[in-house]
């Protein structure tokens, strides 16, 4: 005779919230809904998908995901249940397998994501998707991230009894500006036509045909040329859909992810860059529920060429004599010739303009120099677009609040050092991370005017063509640093390939200029990381209190109120 | 109500009950509503609906009237799933995309006495206080879509359909709205999503009925075209008159569909269980051709698994004991073939006899499911090609002995893992051909069709053919 | 890129068809946008998509098929977007993407006209009209007569299993069709010499 715990699992469960699942035979304990997939891969109980995915409507369609599943025996009229001494009631195994995406947890349910049922159910299944597929991984771009390929290597058989002729599709079609279509690799899990009709809003993607001939299309004459048509490059569990920017240009494994942010615009979106060796590759989303969820734009994917481009600067460059070209340099003599410049300048005859593209790092540092320099006329170069009521802020600066918050500056005094430029009153100008010809407002002669530019700029443009001396910055891929976002999140960058040729971090720079300037305030001068720069700020700044590069983690942390919210993400949440 | 003569050559047989087919081809009976009204129709609508809408569902539950589709599942039960203090509009839908090869029932009643699914159809709606109704009719209907719409025309001029039917201040709404030649859409998820304009791809269970979650989200009854013209029977009859009559767990009449190689194939009402297999066949249907003996049947629409005629089988006596019997000794009931293998389903008999290749029939059924396959999940739309192109590779001598198995096994693959029934519906017919006359397709292999083309055994055995030819 | 066809303006790609002589070319009329209107106003409020059926229905009966023109019109009748429609059109074997004969024959081959001879029927009614049964496709199974008066389809199950084999002309069904009902119906729709 067993003995049941006086207080029943169930009961214990249920004042939680939550229900008790066996999953291969160990008892875990979900909250009420959760779908049996989610539960079973939180616990490290592998469930194969493809038509899954957790941001977008279920399909249940690719079969991929059975799983043995039981509930207790129903009991008979007037029956009393049998608790077992564990305290749960006998499981009896369904003899059918259930897919766990479109189910969710229940109490007293058990799970089996191996065993003869499932890996059956999985190994026909595969069967089944690979029979008309073309196997052409060799030259297939998902080849090393593909998920057909995986579960084959997981659950597949190693032969297969297919011998007949396949169903032919298209292959290599272009459905749109960025993105390729192979309906022969095709598993018809639809998470492209979800998306698109679900999260981007542009409902352009379809099945058509029947039975063996399902083909994704899009309808002749139109694209799938939203913002976002990437994304379904990302989600596609095959190679079907393909970015035309990535395509044959490396294999995966060859590449290295490292995770940071987005710098196009305010929301900061997570993303992954890929890289080898000193070379971009690409930028994929990475999923950060608060901040992008698992999406991102197209055009800041794409906007990575820059990095790897001839036009960046690898030298110091030197302007030795008025209406001389600019010659490389060295990092040393340039230096200590910018210090004895600086220490020319009268402070209020000199304007700085720094970047809200720069980290919460590198404006501290700028703000030690301007106060080294006693510069009073400084500013950022605000930048303004339009939100797409999705994940592009209307702010398309990435770190305006930190600006705001180290330097306590907008971008509202810009057009006084404009002013000043152009009636002379300002005749020196330090300049990081900006084109002054672009959203700034000045023009090439308003820089030919000055007496002396300085510009901190890691690739060749109008400012830096005007400049008498370069100094050669780094990307954002280059570099470690923090960043607020829109919503007040702080975040992080990570360096994903070193710096190109000689540049270097603008908070190094502006660190060394200081120095050079006389600076003895050791937490600026002796500052050896940016981490370390994080510390002395988190030390100085409120919301930045016990701020540590390690706890803001990789999905960052909120600092700050800042009343603005990020519409995808809002609409997310009203969704749950 | 006067004398019931038949056309010509379409007389009853003796041994039927004409109920639902009463009207069918009858002697100057047409689609009219004044015929239909002469002959006794709307009577019962209105004595519904003297009753309250959850005594009319108790009714039905009384009869023990099972559904007629298929499935067989107890029609006033389905009823009962809509749930409790549902604010949401309750839709009915009636399933006339009859397409399980082998049943052709309800293409009489929409032809020829539409009315008496109206009258049906009103009740089952009154029932669950519906206020709009769909009647889903298959595009291969054209002339009965006519019918249906004139129909649908007269009933509402009648007072029967509209506003404040019969006074009690019940609205009704009917329309007809056709399909287009998609087996899928029989199957009642995908009928519904075909009504609201998307691709017809089954839903994904549970929700098991969609009396949950339905048409456009809300709670929708499914039921057949003879399914409702029962329930008008019902109420016509009372509940517990109509349980009385017939197989005690599937009461009433059935409409049988007898087809294939039989003297006199066509439709059939009859009792619930009132007659064997052997009596349908053999009595009523007059039998095999000349000369012919019947060798194998396909009991209840396409998709039943084939029965063996000289499979023995174990029935049961009263007192327990067994006995063997074969195919011709079960009665035509919803449940008797069943504990056989098989099913009873929509009520469609294929009978083939000792003429007759199976393989070439399984190889028809093949390119049947593999045709009407949506595609919506991997292994009906990719199982099904492959056992097309298996069978046909069979039939045309190109198959070998592992090809039979290989068969069964891409079947057995393919069922229980679908969306919906139709992975049984296709996997069924392949299992059970392949099991029951496996000798007839190893028949059609050749064992060198199985040796790798480069291997010794290969080219030695070719060496030999190389010589024949 | 490739040297398959695109598959993508394939799903709107002409097939020329004979049939379309008999046929008047689709043209969006006030009526014809009254009568897309009409059916539309038969689903609830809102519910504007159900009509995309009963549209494509409306459009074949007086054009023959849908053609490429007709389904951004569908679309835009029942709030849904093209690829939509492409998507029920291509679905459905009832609807046609190329212009059937004037008369046309959809002979059953389903398991119960098999047995009474439906398959053999396909092949006399292909010679009949004068077409190659071989050149039947797999997506759009049709063939159609050169003068574009006839045109055969097989089709699965047309629900009249016992009285087999079963073909239907346009809307109207014959059943137990011998070889020489199909010379009769073909004669009374031949143009009198």
């Amino acid at each position: 005779m067993s003995t049941p715990p006086a207080i029943l699992p169930k009961d214990a469960a249920a004042a939680e919230g939550k229900v008790n699942v066996q999953i291969n035979g160990k008892w875990y304990r979900f909250p009420k809904g959760t779908r049996i997939a989610d539960a079973c891969n939180s616990v490290g109980a592998h469930v194969p998908c493809f038509c899954y995915h957790p941001k977008l409507s279920v399909a249940g369609s690719c079969r991929m995901c059975l799983v043995e599943q039981g509930m207790p025996a129903r009991l008979a009229p007037g029956a009393t249940p049998q608790y077992g001494d564990d305290g749960y009631l006998p499981i009896s195994w369904m003899p059918r397998a259930i897919i766990a995406c479109a189910n969710t947890v229940a109490e007293n349910m058990g799970i089996r994501t191996t065993g003869k049922l499932t890996e059956e159910a999985r190994r026909g299944v595969l069967e089944f998707l690979l029979s008309n597929h073309p196997l052409d991984c060799p030259i297939c771009d998902q080849a090393g991230e593909c998920k057909l390929q995986e579960y084959t290597t997981d659950y597949g058989s190693g032969t297969h009894r297919f011998t007949e002729e396949k169903t032919k599709k298209g292959k290599n079609l272009s459905i749109g500006p960025r993105v390729n279509l192979d309906q022969e690799r095709c598993v018809l899990c639809r998470r492209c036509v979800r998306f698109m009709k679900e999260i981007a809003g542009q409902d352009v993607l379809g099945v058509v045909g029947r039975g063996t001939h399902n083909a994704i299309a899009c309808y002749p004459g139109t694209q799938l040329d939203s913002n976002y048509s990437m994304n379904v490059v990302d989600i596609c569990p095959v190679g079907a859909m393909t970015s035309k920017d990535f395509r044959f240009k490396m294999r995966v494994w060859f590449l290295k992810s490292t995770p940071t942010i987005d710098v196009n615009c305010g929301t900061g979106t997570n993303i992954n860059i890929w890289t080898r060796e000193q070379q971009v590759y690409r930028i994929t989303p990475r999923q950060n529920d608060a901040v992008n969820s698992c999406w991102m734009p197209d055009d800041h994917r794409l906007n990575y060429k820059f990095i790897n481009a001839p036009t960046r600067i690898t030298t110091p460059l030197v302007k030795t004599d008025a209406g001389a070209d600019q010659r490389p340099s060295t990092w040393d003599a340039t230096l200590n010739m910018v210090v004895e410049q600086l220490h020319r300048m009268a402070p209020s005859e000199t304007a700085l303009i720094c970047s809200a593209r720069m980290t919460n790092e590198e404006l501290y540092m700028v703000r030690a120099l301007s106060k080294q320099l006693g510069i009073t006329k400084m500013d950022i170069v605000p930048r303004k677009g339009e939100n797409d009521g999705l994940l592009v802020s209307d702010d398309r600066n990435p770190n305006t609040n930190g600006a705001k918050l180290i330097l306590g500056k907008t971008g509202a005094g810009l057009a006084n050092i404009r002013r000043g430029v152009r009636n002379n009153t300002i005749r020196f100008m330090i300049v990081l991370g900006e084109d002054l010809t672009e959203e700034a407002g000045f023009t090439a002669e308003d820089l030919a005017g000055l007496e002396y530019l300085l510009v901190i700029h890691h690739s060749e443009n109008e400012t830096t063509k005007a400049a008498d001396v370069v100094l050669p910055g780094v990307t954002f891929a280059e570099k470690y640093g923090t960043m607020i976002n829109v919503a007040g999140r702080i975040q992080r960058l990570n360096k994903a390939i070193e710096p190109i040729g000689e540049s270097r971090s603008d908070w190094e720079i502006c660190r060394n200029l200081s120095e050079g300037l006389g600076c003895d305030c050791v937490r600026v001068i002796a500052c050896p990381t940016p981490m370390s720069v994080l510390d002395e700020m988190a030390q100085e700044f409120e919301p930045l209190n016990g701020i540590t590069w390690g706890n803001i983690g990789n999905e960052g942390k909120v600092i700050m109120e800042t009343g603005v919210t990020i519409p995808l993400i809002e609409r997310e949440k009203a969704k749950k | 109500m006067s004398e019931i003569t038949y056309k010509p050559g379409k007389e009853p047989h003796p041994r039927e009950t004409r109920r639902i087919f009463r009207n069918i081809d009858r002697k100057g009976y047409d689609p009219s509503i004044k015929c239909f009204i002469k002959d006794g129709g709307y009577e019962t609508l209105k004595k519904a609906m003297e009753m309250e809408p959850a005594a009319v569902t108790e009714e039905v539950k009384k009869s023990g009237l099972r559904g007629r589709g298929g499935a067989g599942f107890p029609t006033g039960v389905k009823w009962t799933f809509i749930p409790k203090g549902n604010t949401k509009p309750v839709y009915v839908v009636c399933n006339c995309d009859e397409s399980e090869p082998g049943t052709f029932k309800d293409r009489f009643v929409v032809h020829q006495d539409p009315h008496q699914l109206i009258e049906g159809m009103i009740i089952a709606c009154y029932a669950v206080q519906a206020h709009y109704g769909v009647i889903y009719m298959r595009e291969e209907f054209p002339e009965a879509a006519k019918i249906m719409q004139k129909a649908l025309k007269e009933a509402e001029e009648a007072g029967f359909l509209g506003e404040n039917i019969l006074g009690k201040g019940y609205d009704l709404k009917i329309i007809l709205h056709r399909g287009a030649g998609a087996y899928i859409c029989g199957e009642e998820t995908g009928l519904i999503n075909s009504i609201e304009g998307v691709r017809p791809y089954p839903r994904i269970k549970p929700p098991f009925f969609p009396a949950a979650i339905g048409l456009y989200g809300c709670p929708t009854i499914v039921n057949n075209v003879e399914s409702l013209c029962q329930v008008r029977q019902v109420l016509m009859r009372g509940g517990e008159a109509y349980a009385a009559e017939g197989a005690q767990r599937s009461p009433g009449t059935r409409i049988i569909g007898v087809s294939g190689d039989v003297k006199r194939p066509g439709y059939y009402e009859i009792i619930s269980g009132s007659m064997t297999f052997g009596e349908l066949l053999y009595d009523v249907c007059g039998g095999p051709k000349r000369g012919r003996k019947f060798k194998a049947i396909i009991p209840g629409g396409a998709s039943a698994k084939v029965m063996r005629c000289d499979e023995v089988l174990k029935g049961r006596n009263s007192d327990g004991s067994v006995r063997a019997m074969s195919i011709f000794d079960v009665p035509l009931d919803l449940d008797s073939i069943a504990q056989h293998g098989s099913m009873s389903g929509s009520g469609g008999i294929i009978v083939m006899d000792d003429s007759r290749s199976m393989p070439k029939m399984l190889n028809n059924l093949n390119r049947f499911y593999a045709w009407e396959s949506c595609g919506q999940c991997s292994p009906c739309r990719e199982g099904n090609p492959w056992m097309l192109k298996l069978s046909t590779r069979i039939c045309e001598g190109k198959g070998s002995p592992e090809d039979v198995d290989l068969l069964k096994s891409v079947a057995d693959n393919i069922c229980g893992r679908t969306v919906c029934a139709f992975g049984e519906a296709c996997s069924w017919p392949t299992q059970a051909f392949v099991t029951k006359f496996r000798e007839e397709f190893l028949a059609l292999t050749k064992p060198i069709n199985a040796l790798k083309p480069h291997s010794e055994e290969s080219k030695e055995a070719r060496k030999f053919l190389t010589r024949e030819d | 890129m490739s040297d398959t066809p695109n598959a993508i303006d394939a799903i709107t790609a002409a097939k020329p068809s004979p049939g379309e002589q008999h046929f008047p070319k689709f043209k969006v009329t006030p009526g014809l946008v009254k009568e897309a209107q009409a059916l539309v106003a038969q689903y609830p409020e809102g519910k504007e998509q159900s009509a995309v059926l009963p549209i494509i229905h409306l459009v074949q009966e007086k054009f023959g098929y849908i053609c490429a023109d007709a389904m951004p019109w569908i679309a835009e009748m029942c709030n849904s977007t093209p690829i939509h429609v492409a998507g029920i059109v291509t679905f459905y074997p009832g609807i046609h993407t190329m212009c059937p004969g004037k008369y046309h024959f959809r002979v059953c081959r389903t398991i119960a006209c098999s047995l009474s001879g439906g398959e053999e029927l396909i092949l006399y009614i292909c010679e009949k009209i004068g077409v190659n049964y071989a050149d039947m496709s797999d997506e759009e199974p049709m063939l159609v007569s050169a003068d574009g008066l006839f045109s055969v389809e097989p089709v699965e199950c047309l629900a009249n299993c016992g009285f087999g084999p079963n073909v239907m002309v346009n809307d109207v069904l014959y059943s137990q069709v011998t070889t020489k009902k199909i010379d009769e119906i073909i004669a009374k729709y031949q143009p009198k010499k």
